[in-house]
Formats: C-alpha cells, sequence, structure tokens
C-alpha cells in the first residue's frame, strides 16, 4: 500500500524521507479520492473561487493551523528551512517530494496558509534579520501566524510599481497611509507584507520599501470585498496613521521593489493538479449534460468537447514535463504557460456548458448541475486576471523565455 | 513519463549535428526539384553510419531495439530540418504495419533491408479513380485499381497496399515497385512527394492475415501518427525560433519590432502552441512504448494538438516575416507548405477530435 507514493523518490536518502512521510501521512489521513462527476450528487462543487463566510472562514483558518502544527511536530513543517531556525535543512526536493506525497492524502485546505508560507516566510528568510525571522517567519512555519500580501492597490493592479501608498519617518516608525486591494486572508491574518512609496522623488522602481505590519496595529481596517459571482474571496485594507517599528523595514530602504519581484515569481508557478482534476471533472460533467439535452451527437458540440479534452491533456501533460525539467534549466517563466492555459480552459467550458443548456443557463429551473453553471462561468473572468492578468503574462513569458527586447520604459 | 536522459541528449545532438551538414536549406531546396525527391547517398550513410532507420526495429531483425521516443527524437529534428527523404513513409509507417501484421516471414525478410538502408517502403491506402482489389489465383495474388496520395510513392522500392479481398480489406505487398504505372502528384509541399499508382494485374503478396488488414492498418496508424507528430513538433520549433530571431533583428519606428507587445504576444502564442504539442507528442510516444491503453487516443491527442499548432504558428511565422516571409527566396514558405501539408496528412485536426470524442467516451 502507499508505494505508488514511494516510487516518486528517486534517490535512496529520498525514499527514506518518502518513507517517513508516508506513515506520518497515513497514519493521520486517508488516501484523497478524486472528485467523482457523478450526476445529481452533492454540491455541484462548480465555483472557481472558494468563496465561504466570515465564520467559514475561520473554521478553515485553524484547521489549517492546526494542520501545520502536527507536520512542524512531525518534522514536515519547514522541511527545507534552515536548521538553527528549526527547519530541517533538506534540499528542496525533498521539499517537493513531500508536497507531492501529502496531495494524495484527504488533508485539510492549506490555502489559507499559502502565502505565509510560500510568499512571505522565503523571502523574511533571505532578506529579513534574525528578528524578523524569529517572530514572524518561524511562528508562521509553526502554524501560529498566518500572513497576507499588501501588494496591490486600486491605482496599481499590473503596474505594481506604481503603489501610492506612503510611509514616513517619525522616530523610530514610519507612519503608514493609504489603501490596499485584493487581499486573500485579510480578514483573518496576523500580519501583512507590505508595498509602500519611502521615496517620493526617487524614480518609480526604487522609492518603495517593505515592511511586516502586524494587522492588529491601530489603523489597520479589513473590509470584505463583494465579488461579481455574489461571494467573498478577497478584501480590501485601509492604512491610516499605522505606525510600525523601523525593525520591521524587510531589505534597505528604496529595494522593495527588488523583494517583490522574487516574493512574486512563486506566485506566478504553475497552478497545480487540483485546478486539472477540477477540470477534468467539469469536462465529464458536460459530457453527460450534453447527453441528457440530447446534443451528444451534434458535431459542433463534439468537437468543442474533444477541443477542450486536447487541451486539458496537453496542459497538464506540459505540467508534468515540466516538473521532470531541472530548476536551473528553466527561467521560472515557462510554468506560467499551465496559468494561461488553464484559465483559458475554464473559458471555454463556461461557454460550452451555456451553449448546452441554452435558457436554463440564463434562469434556475432548480435542477442539479445546471444554473450552477454560472459560478463557474463567472469565476473563470476572474482567472484571467489573478495572479498577473493573461496579457502582463504573455509579455513575461516572450521576455524571460523567449529572450524579446524589452518595451521602452517611461 | 518525460525523463528524457543523457542517450537521448546525444541521440538529439548527433541526428542535428548530422542534418546540419546533410538537409540545410540549399540541399532542401535542390532535392525539392527533384523527383527522387531525396539522396540516396544520404540515406545510406544515415543507416551506415548513424543506424536511424533501424533505430526502433527490434535486434532480431537487424535493428537497434529502441522504442517509439527514440524515434519521436529523430523526427524531431528532421522536422526542423525539413529533411527531405522516404523516412516518414518507410521507417515510421511500413515498419510497423510490418510488425503489427505479425508476418514473421515478412519481417524476417524485409526489416534487416531497411536497417541497412537499402530498401525503402512505401504504403498506400487511399483508393484513386479506381477501387483496388485484390484477386487469388493460381500463383497466389494479383491488384488492380489505382491509389493516389501516396507518400514517397514514386521513389519507393516496395509498395503495401490496402486492397479489397473477399475476406475484408487486405495488406499486401508489391516487390517490384519501379514495375508500376506512377505518376508524381504536384504537391503543395515539395520537400515530401506524394505520388498515384496504378495496379494492372500486378503481383503481390498478403502481408500477414488476408481481412485483417484494417485492423493492422489502424494499429500500425498509433505508432505512425505519434512520429508525425514528432516531426510536426520539431517543424513547430524551428518556425518558432526563426520568427523569434528575427522579430529580435528586425527594425522598425527605431526598435526592433520584437519590443512591441502585440508581436510579443503574437510570439507568446506560439511558444504556447508548439509547448503544448510537445508534451501532448511525447506523452503519446510513452503511452505507445509501454503498450498502454490509452495510446490510440493519446495519439489522436497529439495529432489534434500538433495539427493545430502547425497552422497556427506557420501563419504567424509569414505573418512576423513580414514581406519577407512572403517571397521565394526565404524559407519561411518552405516551412509553411510542410506545416499546412502535414496538417492533414492523416487526417484534420476536426477529424481527429471526432475520435477523440469517441475514444475519450469508451474509456470512461
Amino acid at each position: 500500500m502507499n508505494e505508488d507514493l514511494l516510487v516518486l523518490a528517486t534517490t535512496t536518502a529520498e525514499r527514506e524521507f518518502a518513507t517517513q512521510a508516508v506513515a506520518f501521512l497515513s497514519a493521520r489521513y486517508d488516501r484523497r479520492r478524486s472528485l467523482t462527476a457523478n450526476w445529481g450528487e452533492g454540491d455541484e462543487a462548480l465555483s472557481l473561487f472558494h468563496e465561504s463566510t466570515d465564520a467559514q472562514e475561520r473554521a478553515e483558518a485553524n484547521a489549517a493551523r492546526a494542520w501545520q502544527r502536527a507536520r512542524w511536530d512531525a518534522g514536515f513543517g519547514w522541511i527545507a528551512g534552515p536548521v538553527e531556525y528549526g527547519g530541517r535543512g533538506l534540499p528542496a526536493s525533498h521539499d517537493r517530494l513531500y508536497r507531492m506525497i501529502e496531495g494524495a492524502f484527504d488533508v485539510p485546505d492549506m490555502s489559507p496558509l499559502r502565502i505565509g508560507l510560500g510568499t512571505i516566510s522565503p523571502v523574511l528568510v533571505a532578506f529579513g534579520t534574525p528578528e524578523l525571522i524569529e517572530t514572524y517567519a518561524v511562528p508562521m512555519q509553526r502554524g501560529d501566524l498566518i500572513g497576507c500580501q499588501l501588494f496591490s492597490e486600486p491605482g496599481a493592479g499590473s503596474d505594481l510599481a506604481g503603489v501610492r501608498t506612503r510611509a514616513i519617518r517619525r522616530g523610530d516608525d514610519w507612519v503608514i497611509d493609504g489603501q490596499k486591494v485584493w487581499t486573500s486572508n485579510g480578514s483573518f491574518a496576523d500580519i501583512g507584507l507590505a508595498i509602500v512609496r519611502t521615496d517620493a522623488d526617487a524614480p518609480k522602481h526604487r522609492g518603495l520599501t517593505l515592511f511586516v505590519v502586524p494587522m492588529d496595529t491601530p489603523g489597520v481596517e479589513v473590509r470584505r470585498i463583494r465579488q461579481l459571482t455574489g461571494g467573498h474571496s478577497f478584501a480590501e485594507t485601509f492604512l491610516s496613521d499605522v505606525a510600525v517599528p523601523d525593525s520591521h523595514r524587510l531589505g534597505e530602504e528604496g529595494e522593495g521593489w527588488k523583494i517583490t519581484n522574487r516574493a512574486l515569481a512563486g506566485e506566478r508557478r504553475s497552478v497545480g493538479d487540483r485546478s486539472h482534476e477540477m477540470n477534468a471533472r467539469a469536462l465529464e460533467l458536460l459530457r453527460t449534460l450534453a447527453e441528457r439535452v440530447g446534443r451528444s451527437d451534434d458535431p459542433l458540440v463534439r468537437d468543442r468537447w474533444a477541443a477542450l479534452y486536447v487541451s486539458l491533456q496537453s496542459a497538464r501533460f506540459q505540467q508534468q514535463r515540466m516538473q521532470a525539467v531541472p530548476e536551473d534549466r528553466l527561467t521560472g517563466a515557462e510554468r506560467a504557460i499551465d496559468k494561461v492555459v488553464v484559465a483559458w480552459a475554464f473559458r471555454d467550458l463556461g461557454r460550452l456548458a451555456a451553449e448546452l443548456l441554452g435558457p436554463s443557463f440564463a434562469a434556475d429551473t432548480g435542477e442539479w448541475g445546471t444554473f450552477a453553471w454560472t459560478r463557474w462561468s463567472l469565476g473563470a473572468l476572474g482567472y484571467r486576471i489573478a495572479g498577473g492578468t493573461e496579457e502582463i503574462i504573455k509579455t513575461v513569458i516572450a521576455e524571460r523565455v523567449l529572450g524579446l527586447p524589452r518595451e521602452p520604459r517611461v | 513519463m518525460f525523463e528524457l536522459s543523457r542517450e537521448h541528449d546525444e541521440l538529439r545532438a548527433t541526428v542535428r549535428k548530422f542534418l546540419a551538414r546533410r538537409s540545410e536549406e540549399g540541399t532542401v531546396r535542390r532535392l525539392m526539384e527533384t523527383s527522387q525527391g531525396y539522396d540516396e547517398q544520404t540515406w545510406q550513410v544515415m543507416a551506415a553510419q548513424l543506424g536511424l532507420q533501424g533505430l526502433a526495429i527490434p535486434e532480431e531483425h537487424g535493428g537497434s531495439g529502441f522504442g517509439v521516443v527514440e524515434l519521436q527524437i529523430v523526427m524531431e529534428e528532421m522536422g526542423r530540418a525539413l529533411m527531405c527523404s522516404p523516412f516518414l513513409a518507410t521507417v515510421c509507417w511500413a515498419v510497423p504495419l510490418l510488425l503489427e501484421s505479425g508476418d514473421a516471414a515478412l519481417a524476417a525478410e524485409l526489416l534487416p533491408a531497411v536497417a541497412e538502408g537499402s530498401v525503402t517502403v512505401a504504403v498506400a491506402v487511399q483508393d484513386g479513380e479506381r477501387a483496388t482489389v485484390a484477386q487469388r489465383d493460381d500463383d497466389g495474388w494479383t491488384l488492380d485499381g489505382s491509389k493516389r496520395f501516396v507518400v514517397d510513392g514514386a521513389s519507393a522500392d516496395r509498395v503495401v497496399v490496402l486492397a479489397r479481398t473477399p475476406e475484408g480489406p487486405g495488406l499486401f505487398l508489391v516487390d517490384d515497385a519501379a514495375s508500376l504505372v506512377r505518376t508524381a502528384m504536384t504537391t503543395l509541399d515539395q520537400t515530401r512527394k506524394q505520388a498515384a499508382l496504378s495496379f494492372e494485374q500486378t503481383r503481390a503478396r498478403p502481408v500477414g492475415d488476408v481481412g485483417a488488414g484494417q485492423t493492422v492498418l489502424d494499429a500500425a496508424m498509433v505508432t505512425a501518427r505519434t512520429l508525425l507528430a514528432a516531426e510536426s513538433v520539431g517543424t513547430c520549433a524551428r518556425m518558432l525560433e526563426m520568427t523569434v530571431n528575427y522579430a529580435k533583428i528586425r527594425h522598425q519606428f527605431d526598435r526592433p519590432i520584437g519590443s512591441f507587445q502585440a508581436v510579443k504576444h503574437l510570439c507568446t502564442r506560439m511558444l504556447i502552441d508548439t509547448e503544448l504539442a510537445t508534451s501532448a507528442a511525447g506523452a503519446a510516444g510513452a503511452a505507445v512504448d509501454a503498450g498502454d491503453d490509452a495510446a490510440p487516443l493519446l495519439s489522436r491527442v497529439a495529432a489534434a494538438a500538433t495539427s493545430d499548432a502547425l497552422e497556427s504558428v506557420a501563419a504567424e511565422m509569414i505573418e512576423i516575416h513580414g514581406g519577407i516571409g512572403f517571397t521565394w527566396e526565404h524559407p519561411a514558405h518552405l516551412y509553411y507548405k510542410r506545416a499546412a501539408s502535414s496538417a492533414r496528412l492523416w487526417g484534420s485536426s476536426s477529424e481527429h477530435r471526432s475520435a477523440i470524442f469517441d475514444l475519450a467516451g469508451a474509456t470512461k
């Protein structure tokens, strides 16, 4: 049993590590069952954005914290982290191996911790003082603290370097004023990593600095944003006279852009197995829907369905092929291809659903697996924007992978 | 599934180096104007020194016993270089056909000759004006009828022919292809020849069981399709490379045109199509080698993905090259024509998708 997971290890050391990981996981959780596409059963599960109420959100965050604490205690909490801070100091390949193995078990959803563990903790370790690492990175790794990014602003989206939230030095403190938006985890995060303008006279990319902002600091106000789907996945964060000590500065003054780019490199990683699984299930549901509405012999429907099958299979193979390429042979932008293709598939699956449903797409008949597709179609709009718009990503791929010259900058 | 070893890298480098000398643009242009369509000496050297024809032929038949994945590497490189040769017809199609037929005697007779480069074999499937019929007499079988769209049919030493028999479709080998009336067809892609053949009481030997022809052909097609997909991947990769290189050096408005976002986004789209096609072809190759039940489906996925990629990448290549890409002297049109021809050689992408709809439903 679980032998299928051990084959993921290639070296003796990895195999031993994988054996420990499997023992740890199998003692606590069953193997995850794949999403079923059985017609009429349970929630249609066609929401692309995770949307929940405040209470649900807190419960999910607590479950994620508890699991991270269990990982930490067993030595799987910070696999590649520095030994002097309680990490295990193993190569990054062990970390990837663990995540692949864990993905096969029915563990709690770790998305509330993803930004803290995947983005903020690594930049704290790379650029923070020992004090910042001890105070914030280590507790995040233990599951005690949850982090959020305070990056985007109403006036600074794709052009992130255009942030206008400012920090002014006052004694040992910096006083921050401004507004951030699209804050995932905003309503329950303990700390935020904020990029703000500390030098209004410096060139755009050089006047920015990063600060760690405890979210309970007076003057921090978080309001959830209602999306066009009707639900909530993000918040906006208002910062009014928020005083943060200089010891909470990450890196030097004016280094904020450089460090943020490094942090975002992680965000543009591939979308992962879960999205592929959701798409595969959606495709199965559409096949059944086509049969139920009597369109499975319609050449138009067959062609569109098969075109989706081709692009989803190819994207999945692409993801697997990129995983087999050593990191040093990638520029980092190759994996963004996956993100673009999956967003297109989300859109096209929604369009095929609408085609099959006709009027039942626009008005709810109450039948299972019909009107729920509106949630999918609306959510798909967000996926071409979130995590870097499709247009920005195409430009990044052209410059980093193909080596095309940059546009002249103003 | 996608672990390519150091040996694979070496194979790729060896083939690329060979083709850089033997299939550079001047040679391609010279050969495409000939009726033979390829250089026999190159073909011999390729067999004697590199062993490419026998790469995936079993060792018992004089080959090296490698798989489709290795042959895909060769095909990718040939697709990059627009190699003019009967490799697709002979090695990628006729050889799998002989192996799938289970005709041990014929395999033992023909495959060593293919491996050593002394025999080329074409496969003739689509009927011309007259349906091709096989009839048995006291001395064996004779063929009557006509075929067209026979890849490398005019130059092949032998031809495997699909013909009607009372037992159902059968495959037959014509040993003396030179005795046939063979007419070269004018082709869009001059770098790959096609011919029309006619049969008049032509002596032929059955390949495998008479009546199993369609089954054998379908099985061999899975391998052949997977190899054509790999060739197409190489063609796409080269078209992308040429285009990106040009976008970096061509200046307009005092800037390289590749610095304009409109051009960048077209290039990125070409990259995405090429990358997805590469992954689909690689997955199909691995499935064929593993004897996976999903191989027929994945070969269709690879065919659909590469056919669409060929068409879109080729069109944007011409577009980004601008006026120079519309001239005869620039090599872009050679690639465009190969792409437009290969994209429907064994079915269009929508025909592949129709098959995918049925196959994907059956494996549920």
